[in-house]
Protein backbone atom coordinates (compact mmCIF):
# COMPACT_ATOMS: atom_id res chain seq x y z
CA UNK A 1 0.00 0.00 0.00
CA UNK A 2 3.12 2.30 -0.34
CA UNK A 3 2.48 3.85 -3.36
CA UNK A 4 -1.23 5.32 -2.37
CA UNK A 5 0.87 7.52 0.20
CA UNK A 6 2.96 9.07 -2.19
CA UNK A 7 2.45 12.54 -2.46
CA UNK A 8 2.20 14.50 -5.74
CA UNK A 9 3.27 18.41 -5.51
CA UNK A 10 0.90 21.17 -6.92
CA UNK A 11 1.90 24.78 -7.64
CA UNK A 12 -0.74 27.13 -8.45
CA UNK A 13 -0.15 30.91 -10.54
CA UNK A 14 -0.26 32.92 -7.71
CA UNK A 15 2.76 30.32 -5.70
CA UNK A 16 0.67 28.69 -3.44
CA UNK A 17 2.18 24.71 -2.87
CA UNK A 18 0.00 22.01 -2.46
CA UNK A 19 0.93 18.19 -1.02
CA UNK A 20 -1.47 15.89 -2.37
CA UNK A 21 -1.97 12.47 -2.00
CA UNK A 22 -1.41 10.37 -5.55
CA UNK A 23 -5.52 8.33 -4.74
CA UNK A 24 -6.63 12.36 -5.29
CA UNK A 25 -4.23 13.48 -7.54
CA UNK A 26 -5.27 10.88 -9.98
CA UNK A 27 -8.82 11.88 -9.96
CA UNK A 28 -7.48 14.19 -12.25
CA UNK A 29 -6.72 12.71 -15.70
CA UNK A 30 -3.82 15.51 -16.75
CA UNK A 31 -2.39 14.59 -13.61
CA UNK A 32 -2.79 10.58 -14.22
CA UNK A 33 -1.12 10.78 -17.39
CA UNK A 34 1.84 12.56 -15.81
CA UNK A 35 2.05 10.22 -13.43
CA UNK A 36 1.95 7.47 -15.62
CA UNK A 37 4.65 9.50 -17.97
CA UNK A 38 7.15 9.63 -14.95
CA UNK A 39 6.24 12.84 -15.55
CA UNK A 40 5.43 13.86 -11.94
CA UNK A 41 8.33 13.56 -9.72
CA UNK A 42 9.10 17.62 -9.65
CA UNK A 43 6.35 19.63 -8.59
CA UNK A 44 3.69 20.56 -10.99
CA UNK A 45 3.20 24.02 -12.17
CA UNK A 46 -0.65 25.02 -12.87
CA UNK A 47 -0.17 28.31 -14.57
CA UNK A 48 -3.69 29.39 -14.71
CA UNK A 49 -5.06 28.38 -11.57
CA UNK A 50 -4.97 30.17 -8.23
CA UNK A 51 -4.77 28.56 -5.06
CA UNK A 52 -7.80 29.23 -4.05
CA UNK A 53 -9.66 27.44 -6.84
CA UNK A 54 -6.97 24.43 -6.66
CA UNK A 55 -7.43 23.83 -3.34
CA UNK A 56 -11.27 23.99 -4.06
CA UNK A 57 -10.59 20.77 -6.31
CA UNK A 58 -8.54 19.28 -4.43
CA UNK A 59 -11.30 19.11 -2.04
CA UNK A 60 -13.82 17.90 -4.16
CA UNK A 61 -11.54 15.32 -5.67
CA UNK A 62 -10.58 14.15 -1.87
CA UNK A 63 -14.36 13.96 -1.27
CA UNK A 64 -14.59 11.60 -4.09
CA UNK A 65 -11.90 9.23 -2.95
CA UNK A 66 -12.93 8.93 0.78
CA UNK A 67 -16.40 8.38 -0.55
CA UNK A 68 -15.62 5.75 -2.76
CA UNK A 69 -17.63 3.49 -0.70
CA UNK A 70 -20.68 5.45 -0.07
CA UNK A 71 -23.74 5.00 -1.91
CA UNK A 72 -24.63 6.98 -5.11
CA UNK A 73 -26.97 8.87 -3.03
CA UNK A 74 -24.52 10.09 -0.70
CA UNK A 75 -22.46 11.02 -3.11
CA UNK A 76 -25.51 13.22 -4.70
CA UNK A 77 -26.14 15.28 -1.89
CA UNK A 78 -22.28 15.52 -1.01
CA UNK A 79 -21.59 17.13 -4.38
CA UNK A 80 -24.96 19.10 -4.69
CA UNK A 81 -23.45 20.77 -0.78
CA UNK A 82 -20.06 21.22 -2.36
CA UNK A 83 -21.14 22.84 -5.35
CA UNK A 84 -24.19 25.11 -3.96
CA UNK A 85 -21.78 27.05 -1.92
CA UNK A 86 -19.55 28.47 -4.98
CA UNK A 87 -21.14 31.70 -7.02
CA UNK A 88 -21.48 32.26 -10.55
CA UNK A 89 -18.01 33.91 -10.95
CA UNK A 90 -16.22 31.05 -8.76
CA UNK A 91 -17.97 28.59 -11.11
CA UNK A 92 -16.27 30.17 -14.21
CA UNK A 93 -12.53 29.82 -12.49
CA UNK A 94 -13.38 26.05 -11.18
CA UNK A 95 -15.10 24.75 -15.21
CA UNK A 96 -11.80 26.32 -16.93
CA UNK A 97 -9.72 24.36 -14.08
CA UNK A 98 -11.52 21.63 -14.10
CA UNK A 99 -11.42 21.45 -18.11
CA UNK A 100 -7.60 21.89 -17.64
CA UNK A 101 -7.20 19.14 -15.04
CA UNK A 102 -9.68 17.08 -16.75
CA UNK A 103 -11.89 16.19 -13.62
CA UNK A 104 -14.58 14.72 -15.59
CA UNK A 105 -17.09 14.43 -12.77
CA UNK A 106 -16.29 17.95 -12.02
CA UNK A 107 -16.44 19.62 -14.89
CA UNK A 108 -20.08 17.73 -15.21
CA UNK A 109 -21.39 18.97 -11.67
CA UNK A 110 -20.34 22.85 -12.58
CA UNK A 111 -21.83 23.07 -15.96
CA UNK A 112 -24.72 21.35 -14.55
CA UNK A 113 -24.97 24.04 -12.10
CA UNK A 114 -24.01 26.66 -14.26
CA UNK A 115 -26.99 25.70 -16.49
CA UNK A 116 -29.68 25.11 -13.43
CA UNK A 117 -28.23 28.57 -12.41
CA UNK A 118 -29.41 30.38 -15.86
CA UNK A 119 -32.15 28.37 -16.80
CA UNK A 120 -34.92 30.56 -15.14
CA UNK A 121 -34.15 33.64 -16.59
CA UNK A 122 -34.99 35.89 -19.18
CA UNK A 123 -33.08 36.54 -22.54
CA UNK A 124 -32.20 39.72 -21.44
CA UNK A 125 -30.36 38.60 -17.94
CA UNK A 126 -28.58 36.26 -20.03
CA UNK A 127 -27.16 38.83 -21.87
CA UNK A 128 -26.15 40.56 -19.30
CA UNK A 129 -24.35 37.52 -17.82
CA UNK A 130 -22.91 36.12 -21.06
CA UNK A 131 -22.24 39.54 -22.16
CA UNK A 132 -23.75 39.09 -25.60
CA UNK A 133 -25.12 41.73 -27.97
CA UNK A 134 -28.83 41.46 -29.17
CA UNK A 135 -28.18 41.55 -33.04
CA UNK A 136 -32.10 40.45 -33.66
CA UNK A 137 -34.54 43.48 -34.76
CA UNK A 138 -36.78 44.43 -32.98
CA UNK A 139 -39.55 42.83 -34.83
CA UNK A 140 -37.59 40.17 -35.16
CA UNK A 141 -37.13 39.62 -31.68
CA UNK A 142 -41.08 39.90 -31.28
CA UNK A 143 -41.46 36.82 -33.60
CA UNK A 144 -39.80 34.31 -32.31
CA UNK A 145 -41.02 35.49 -29.17
CA UNK A 146 -44.40 35.44 -30.34
CA UNK A 147 -44.23 32.02 -32.09
CA UNK A 148 -42.92 30.14 -28.31
CA UNK A 149 -45.01 32.51 -26.21
CA UNK A 150 -45.39 29.24 -23.98
CA UNK A 151 -41.55 29.19 -23.35
CA UNK A 152 -41.99 32.71 -21.61
CA UNK A 153 -44.01 31.47 -18.75
CA UNK A 154 -41.21 31.28 -16.14
CA UNK A 155 -42.70 28.72 -13.85
CA UNK A 156 -40.09 25.98 -14.00
CA UNK B 1 -18.74 28.67 -33.64
CA UNK B 2 -18.84 31.82 -31.53
CA UNK B 3 -21.04 30.99 -28.62
CA UNK B 4 -20.40 34.20 -26.77
CA UNK B 5 -18.68 37.48 -27.72
CA UNK B 6 -17.43 37.44 -23.98
CA UNK B 7 -13.88 35.78 -24.74
CA UNK B 8 -13.73 34.97 -20.93
CA UNK B 9 -16.08 31.57 -22.03
CA UNK B 10 -14.11 29.55 -24.10
CA UNK B 11 -17.11 28.14 -26.26
CA UNK B 12 -16.25 24.67 -25.89
CA UNK B 13 -17.24 25.21 -22.45
CA UNK B 14 -20.30 27.48 -23.07
CA UNK B 15 -21.50 25.06 -25.04
CA UNK B 16 -21.36 22.23 -22.55
CA UNK B 17 -23.32 24.82 -20.29
CA UNK B 18 -26.06 25.25 -23.38
CA UNK B 19 -26.40 21.32 -23.75
CA UNK B 20 -27.54 20.94 -20.27
CA UNK B 21 -30.38 23.59 -20.39
CA UNK B 22 -34.11 22.35 -20.74
CA UNK B 23 -35.91 21.97 -24.31
CA UNK B 24 -38.36 24.88 -22.66
CA UNK B 25 -35.18 27.60 -21.65
CA UNK B 26 -33.52 26.48 -24.92
CA UNK B 27 -36.38 27.94 -27.20
CA UNK B 28 -36.69 31.02 -24.56
CA UNK B 29 -33.00 31.65 -25.17
CA UNK B 30 -33.07 31.70 -28.82
CA UNK B 31 -34.23 34.85 -28.98
CA UNK B 32 -30.60 35.68 -27.07
CA UNK B 33 -29.05 36.54 -30.15
CA UNK B 34 -28.81 34.91 -33.83
CA UNK B 35 -25.68 33.00 -33.20
CA UNK B 36 -27.60 31.22 -30.28
CA UNK B 37 -30.34 30.88 -32.52
CA UNK B 38 -28.54 29.14 -35.29
CA UNK B 39 -26.43 27.02 -32.89
CA UNK B 40 -29.49 25.47 -30.86
CA UNK B 41 -31.16 24.42 -34.56
CA UNK B 42 -28.01 23.10 -35.46
CA UNK B 43 -28.23 19.12 -35.93
CA UNK B 44 -25.24 17.93 -33.67
CA UNK B 45 -26.26 20.16 -30.93
CA UNK B 46 -29.68 18.52 -31.18
CA UNK B 47 -28.04 15.11 -31.26
CA UNK B 48 -25.52 15.73 -28.23
CA UNK B 49 -28.22 17.83 -26.29
CA UNK B 50 -30.53 14.55 -26.36
CA UNK B 51 -27.44 12.09 -25.65
CA UNK B 52 -26.98 14.75 -22.18
CA UNK B 53 -30.61 14.20 -22.24
CA UNK B 54 -30.62 10.49 -21.54
CA UNK B 55 -28.99 10.35 -18.74
CA UNK B 56 -32.12 12.50 -17.42
CA UNK B 57 -34.82 9.95 -17.91
CA UNK B 58 -38.17 10.12 -16.75
CA UNK B 59 -41.07 7.57 -15.85
CA UNK B 60 -43.91 7.50 -18.22
CA UNK B 61 -46.59 5.38 -17.30
CA UNK B 62 -49.78 4.91 -19.38
CA UNK B 63 -53.22 3.96 -18.37
CA UNK B 64 -56.76 3.67 -18.88
CA UNK B 65 -58.89 5.88 -17.07
CA UNK B 66 -62.13 4.42 -15.93
CA UNK B 67 -63.97 7.29 -15.94
CA UNK B 68 -63.05 8.00 -19.40
CA UNK B 69 -64.00 6.45 -22.53
CA UNK B 70 -62.08 2.57 -22.79
CA UNK B 71 -59.61 3.91 -25.37
CA UNK B 72 -58.67 6.98 -23.82
CA UNK B 73 -55.31 6.55 -22.54
CA UNK B 74 -53.54 8.28 -19.75
CA UNK B 75 -49.95 9.04 -20.04
CA UNK B 76 -48.36 10.56 -16.34
CA UNK B 77 -44.76 11.70 -16.70
CA UNK B 78 -43.04 11.79 -13.38
CA UNK B 79 -40.39 14.69 -13.24
CA UNK B 80 -38.30 12.47 -11.27
CA UNK B 81 -37.50 8.91 -9.48
CA UNK B 82 -39.13 10.13 -6.10
CA UNK B 83 -42.79 9.86 -8.13
CA UNK B 84 -43.62 12.94 -6.33
CA UNK B 85 -44.85 15.20 -9.02
CA UNK B 86 -45.74 14.78 -12.75
CA UNK B 87 -47.21 16.21 -15.77
CA UNK B 88 -50.41 14.07 -17.24
CA UNK B 89 -50.41 14.24 -21.08
CA UNK B 90 -53.93 13.77 -21.83
CA UNK B 91 -55.55 16.51 -23.39
CA UNK B 92 -53.39 16.06 -26.27
CA UNK B 93 -54.74 12.48 -26.67
CA UNK B 94 -57.95 13.23 -26.25
CA UNK B 95 -59.85 12.50 -29.48
CA UNK B 96 -57.33 9.50 -30.47
CA UNK B 97 -58.49 6.42 -29.54
CA UNK B 98 -54.49 4.97 -29.34
CA UNK B 99 -54.01 1.32 -30.67
CA UNK B 100 -49.96 1.83 -30.11
CA UNK B 101 -47.56 4.57 -28.21
CA UNK B 102 -44.11 4.27 -28.57
CA UNK B 103 -41.89 6.89 -26.85
CA UNK B 104 -38.34 7.33 -28.54
CA UNK B 105 -36.13 9.85 -28.18
CA UNK B 106 -38.42 12.38 -26.57
CA UNK B 107 -40.64 11.86 -29.55
CA UNK B 108 -44.03 10.28 -29.09
CA UNK B 109 -45.63 7.97 -31.67
CA UNK B 110 -49.33 7.18 -31.25
CA UNK B 111 -51.68 5.12 -33.87
CA UNK B 112 -55.34 5.43 -33.78
CA UNK B 113 -57.73 2.67 -34.60
CA UNK B 114 -58.08 3.48 -37.73
CA UNK B 115 -54.10 3.64 -38.78
CA UNK B 116 -53.78 7.36 -38.67
CA UNK B 117 -50.74 8.28 -36.93
CA UNK B 118 -48.95 11.43 -35.42
CA UNK B 119 -46.16 12.33 -34.07
CA UNK B 120 -45.69 14.91 -30.91
CA UNK B 121 -42.90 15.86 -29.04
CA UNK B 122 -43.92 17.14 -25.93
CA UNK B 123 -40.76 19.20 -24.79
CA UNK B 124 -41.15 21.26 -28.37
CA UNK B 125 -44.89 20.72 -28.73
CA UNK B 126 -44.28 20.28 -31.88
CA UNK B 127 -46.70 17.63 -33.88
CA UNK B 128 -46.62 16.23 -37.17
CA UNK B 129 -49.74 14.00 -38.82
CA UNK B 130 -48.29 10.69 -40.93
CA UNK B 131 -50.25 10.90 -44.82
CA UNK B 132 -51.84 7.84 -44.19
CA UNK B 133 -51.30 4.70 -45.66
CA UNK B 134 -53.10 1.65 -46.36
CA UNK B 135 -56.39 3.39 -45.74
CA UNK B 136 -58.64 0.17 -46.30
CA UNK B 137 -56.56 -1.52 -43.35
CA UNK B 138 -57.77 -0.38 -40.67
CA UNK B 139 -60.78 -3.58 -41.56
CA UNK B 140 -61.05 -5.82 -38.96
CA UNK B 141 -59.80 -8.71 -41.39
CA UNK B 142 -56.31 -6.74 -41.28
CA UNK B 143 -53.76 -7.63 -38.19
CA UNK B 144 -51.50 -4.18 -37.94
CA UNK B 145 -48.19 -4.36 -36.33
CA UNK B 146 -46.45 -0.75 -35.99
CA UNK B 147 -42.95 0.35 -35.34
CA UNK B 148 -41.36 3.90 -34.59
CA UNK B 149 -37.53 4.41 -33.94
CA UNK B 150 -34.65 5.82 -35.53
CA UNK B 151 -31.13 5.26 -37.29
CA UNK B 152 -28.65 6.77 -34.86
CA UNK B 153 -25.92 7.39 -38.20
CA UNK B 154 -27.90 8.89 -40.44
CA UNK B 155 -30.53 10.32 -37.61
CA UNK B 156 -32.95 9.76 -39.49
CA UNK B 157 -36.46 8.45 -38.46
CA UNK B 158 -38.96 5.92 -39.66
CA UNK B 159 -42.21 4.17 -39.12
CA UNK B 160 -42.36 0.64 -40.27
CA UNK B 161 -46.28 -0.59 -40.53
CA UNK B 162 -47.08 -4.40 -41.35
CA UNK B 163 -50.23 -5.26 -42.46
CA UNK B 164 -51.72 -8.57 -42.71
CA UNK B 165 -54.81 -10.75 -44.02
CA UNK B 166 -55.79 -12.20 -40.46
CA UNK B 167 -58.43 -14.31 -42.09
CA UNK B 168 -56.64 -15.62 -45.53
CA UNK B 169 -59.29 -18.71 -45.97
CA UNK B 170 -61.83 -16.42 -45.14
CA UNK B 171 -60.96 -13.59 -48.00
CA UNK B 172 -58.62 -15.29 -50.23
CA UNK B 173 -58.46 -12.51 -52.80
CA UNK B 174 -57.36 -9.37 -50.61
CA UNK B 175 -53.79 -8.60 -49.91
CA UNK B 176 -52.28 -11.48 -47.70
CA UNK B 177 -49.28 -9.30 -46.60
CA UNK B 178 -48.03 -5.93 -47.32
CA UNK B 179 -45.18 -3.45 -45.14
CA UNK B 180 -44.37 -0.16 -45.93
CA UNK B 181 -41.56 2.64 -44.40
CA UNK B 182 -42.02 6.18 -43.86
CA UNK B 183 -39.50 8.10 -43.51
CA UNK B 184 -39.63 11.59 -41.37
CA UNK B 185 -36.76 13.35 -43.68
CA UNK B 186 -38.74 12.81 -46.89
CA UNK B 187 -42.01 12.63 -45.53
CA UNK B 188 -42.61 9.28 -47.63
CA UNK B 189 -43.56 5.89 -47.32
CA UNK B 190 -41.78 2.99 -49.03
CA UNK B 191 -43.70 0.13 -49.89
CA UNK B 192 -41.39 -2.93 -49.19
CA UNK B 193 -41.69 -5.71 -52.00
CA UNK B 194 -42.89 -9.23 -51.71
CA UNK B 195 -39.36 -10.50 -51.73
CA UNK B 196 -38.24 -8.75 -48.80
CA UNK B 197 -41.23 -9.86 -46.67
CA UNK B 198 -40.11 -13.55 -46.65
CA UNK B 199 -38.47 -14.01 -43.23
CA UNK B 200 -42.10 -11.87 -41.88
CA UNK B 201 -44.53 -14.48 -44.08
CA UNK B 202 -46.78 -17.21 -41.77
CA UNK B 203 -45.73 -15.67 -38.39
CA UNK B 204 -47.87 -13.44 -36.77
CA UNK B 205 -46.11 -10.55 -35.04
CA UNK B 206 -47.34 -9.02 -32.05
CA UNK B 207 -46.86 -5.28 -31.00
CA UNK B 208 -44.15 -4.45 -29.21
CA UNK B 209 -44.18 -0.78 -27.78
CA UNK B 210 -40.59 1.19 -27.20
CA UNK B 211 -38.34 -1.64 -29.04
CA UNK B 212 -35.99 0.13 -31.03
CA UNK B 213 -32.12 -0.24 -29.65
CA UNK B 214 -29.39 1.20 -31.42
CA UNK B 215 -31.33 1.32 -35.14
CA UNK B 216 -32.89 -1.92 -35.08
CA UNK B 217 -36.49 -2.59 -33.88
CA UNK B 218 -37.75 -5.71 -32.15
CA UNK B 219 -41.43 -7.59 -32.03
CA UNK B 220 -42.25 -11.00 -30.51
CA UNK B 221 -43.62 -13.44 -33.24
CA UNK B 222 -45.29 -16.91 -33.48
CA UNK B 223 -45.12 -19.29 -36.26
CA UNK B 224 -48.84 -19.77 -37.46
CA UNK B 225 -48.73 -23.36 -37.87
CA UNK B 226 -46.63 -24.32 -35.09
CA UNK B 227 -48.26 -21.34 -32.95
CA UNK B 228 -45.76 -22.36 -29.73
CA UNK B 229 -43.10 -21.79 -31.60
CA UNK B 230 -41.88 -18.12 -30.71
CA UNK B 231 -39.29 -16.15 -32.57
CA UNK B 232 -38.32 -12.38 -32.23
CA UNK B 233 -38.30 -10.46 -35.56
CA UNK B 234 -35.71 -7.69 -36.08
CA UNK B 235 -36.07 -4.79 -38.42
CA UNK B 236 -33.04 -2.80 -39.15
CA UNK B 237 -34.25 0.70 -39.62
CA UNK B 238 -31.23 1.99 -41.90
CA UNK B 239 -31.26 -1.40 -44.27
CA UNK B 240 -34.92 -1.62 -44.11
CA UNK B 241 -34.04 -5.42 -43.90
CA UNK B 242 -35.96 -7.71 -41.71
CA UNK B 243 -34.12 -10.58 -39.29
CA UNK B 244 -35.38 -13.41 -37.26
CA UNK B 245 -33.88 -14.24 -34.12
CA UNK B 246 -34.46 -17.87 -32.15
CA UNK B 247 -35.99 -17.77 -29.10
CA UNK B 248 -33.79 -18.22 -25.95
CA UNK B 249 -33.04 -22.43 -24.87
CA UNK B 250 -35.12 -22.27 -21.38
CA UNK B 251 -35.41 -25.15 -19.97
CA UNK B 252 -38.81 -26.89 -18.44
CA UNK B 253 -40.94 -23.52 -20.04
CA UNK B 254 -44.39 -24.58 -20.67
CA UNK B 255 -45.06 -24.94 -24.85
CA UNK B 256 -46.78 -21.86 -25.16
CA UNK B 257 -45.16 -18.88 -22.75
CA UNK B 258 -44.23 -15.90 -24.54
CA UNK B 259 -42.87 -12.81 -23.74
CA UNK B 260 -42.49 -8.92 -24.10
CA UNK B 261 -39.64 -6.86 -25.16
CA UNK B 262 -38.19 -4.50 -22.89
CA UNK B 263 -35.35 -1.98 -23.05
CA UNK B 264 -33.92 -1.99 -19.66
CA UNK B 265 -33.05 1.66 -19.05
CA UNK B 266 -29.03 2.21 -19.43
CA UNK B 267 -28.56 -0.92 -21.06
CA UNK B 268 -28.52 -0.33 -25.05
CA UNK B 269 -29.43 -4.26 -25.77
CA UNK B 270 -33.00 -5.57 -26.48
CA UNK B 271 -34.36 -7.76 -23.25
CA UNK B 272 -37.43 -10.23 -23.29
CA UNK B 273 -39.07 -10.39 -20.19
CA UNK B 274 -40.55 -13.90 -19.66
CA UNK B 275 -43.01 -14.53 -17.19
CA UNK B 276 -44.65 -17.88 -15.43
CA UNK B 277 -47.43 -17.91 -17.79
CA UNK B 278 -49.66 -20.08 -15.65
CA UNK B 279 -48.92 -18.25 -12.65
CA UNK B 280 -50.71 -15.21 -11.25
CA UNK B 281 -48.49 -12.17 -12.50
CA UNK B 282 -48.43 -10.78 -8.57
CA UNK B 283 -47.05 -14.00 -7.05
CA UNK B 284 -44.59 -15.39 -10.22
CA UNK B 285 -41.45 -14.89 -10.87
CA UNK B 286 -40.37 -12.96 -14.32
CA UNK B 287 -36.82 -13.40 -16.30
CA UNK B 288 -34.97 -10.91 -18.11
CA UNK B 289 -32.96 -12.51 -21.76
CA UNK B 290 -30.95 -9.89 -23.02
CA UNK B 291 -30.01 -9.95 -26.84
CA UNK B 292 -26.44 -9.69 -27.69
CA UNK B 293 -24.78 -7.55 -29.61
CA UNK B 294 -24.56 -9.29 -32.71
CA UNK B 295 -28.19 -10.18 -32.15
CA UNK B 296 -27.50 -14.12 -32.06
CA UNK B 297 -27.48 -15.37 -28.43
CA UNK B 298 -29.53 -14.77 -25.11
CA UNK B 299 -28.21 -14.48 -21.64
CA UNK B 300 -29.99 -14.60 -18.30
CA UNK B 301 -30.08 -10.73 -16.60
CA UNK B 302 -31.83 -11.02 -13.73
CA UNK B 303 -35.03 -12.98 -11.98
CA UNK B 304 -37.18 -10.82 -9.96
CA UNK B 305 -40.09 -12.17 -7.64
CA UNK B 306 -43.54 -11.03 -7.80
CA UNK B 307 -43.79 -7.52 -9.70
CA UNK B 308 -45.71 -4.77 -7.90
CA UNK B 309 -44.72 -2.12 -10.57
CA UNK B 310 -41.26 -0.21 -11.11
CA UNK B 311 -38.40 -1.93 -9.94
CA UNK B 312 -34.62 -0.35 -9.32
CA UNK B 313 -31.81 -1.74 -10.93
CA UNK B 314 -29.58 0.06 -8.95
CA UNK B 315 -31.04 -0.41 -5.57
CA UNK B 316 -32.90 -3.41 -6.28
CA UNK B 317 -36.38 -2.76 -4.78
CA UNK B 318 -39.89 -1.97 -6.10
CA UNK B 319 -41.40 1.09 -6.09
CA UNK B 320 -44.91 1.79 -5.79
CA UNK B 321 -46.38 4.17 -8.24
CA UNK B 322 -49.72 4.76 -6.43
CA UNK B 323 -51.57 3.63 -9.79
CA UNK B 324 -51.17 -0.12 -8.73
CA UNK B 325 -55.60 0.32 -8.46
CA UNK B 326 -55.64 1.12 -12.30
CA UNK B 327 -53.37 -2.06 -13.10
CA UNK B 328 -56.18 -3.57 -14.83
CA UNK B 329 -56.19 -3.65 -18.25
CA UNK B 330 -53.92 -3.99 -20.81
CA UNK B 331 -53.15 -0.79 -21.68
CA UNK B 332 -50.88 -1.06 -18.28
CA UNK B 333 -47.04 0.45 -19.76
CA UNK B 334 -44.34 1.94 -18.72
CA UNK B 335 -41.93 3.77 -20.93
CA UNK B 336 -38.62 6.04 -20.27
CA UNK B 337 -38.82 9.56 -21.77
CA UNK B 338 -36.01 12.11 -22.15
CA UNK B 339 -36.48 15.78 -23.38
CA UNK B 340 -35.42 16.31 -27.20
CA UNK B 341 -35.11 19.07 -29.71
CA UNK B 342 -35.48 16.98 -32.53
CA UNK B 343 -38.01 18.57 -34.64
CA UNK B 344 -40.34 17.29 -36.55
CA UNK B 345 -42.31 20.48 -37.87
CA UNK B 346 -42.40 20.02 -41.88
CA UNK B 347 -39.90 21.78 -43.39
CA UNK B 348 -41.65 23.71 -46.46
Amino acid sequence: MASTLKKIILKSCDGKILEVEEAVAVQSQMIKNMIEDDCANEEIPLPDITGEILSMIIEYCKMHVDGENNSNNELIARDADFITRVDLNTLYYLIVAANFLNVKSLLDLTCQRVADIIKGKSPEEIRLTFNIKNDFTPEEEEEIRKKNAWAFDYKD
Amino acid sequence: MAVTSNAQWPDDLATSILLRLSVKSIIRFKCVSTTWRCFFDNPSFVSQHLYISKRNQRIVVRYTDEHEHDDDIVLRMFHDTTLATFDDWFPQFQTLRAVSVCIHDGLLFVCDINLRIRLWNPATRETRFLPQYYADARHRRYWNTIGFGSDPISNEYKVILIVRNDKPYKTPLLPQLRCAVYKMSTDSWRELKREELHLVEGKSLYNSENACVNGVYYWVASDDVLYWKHYVVAFDMRKEVFQLIQWPHIPDTQPNSTGELVIIPRVDRISLWISDSYADSHTSNHDFWMLDEHGQYWTKLLTIGPLLELYDLQTHQLIDTGLRHKLNGAQFRIYTYEESLVTIRRHR
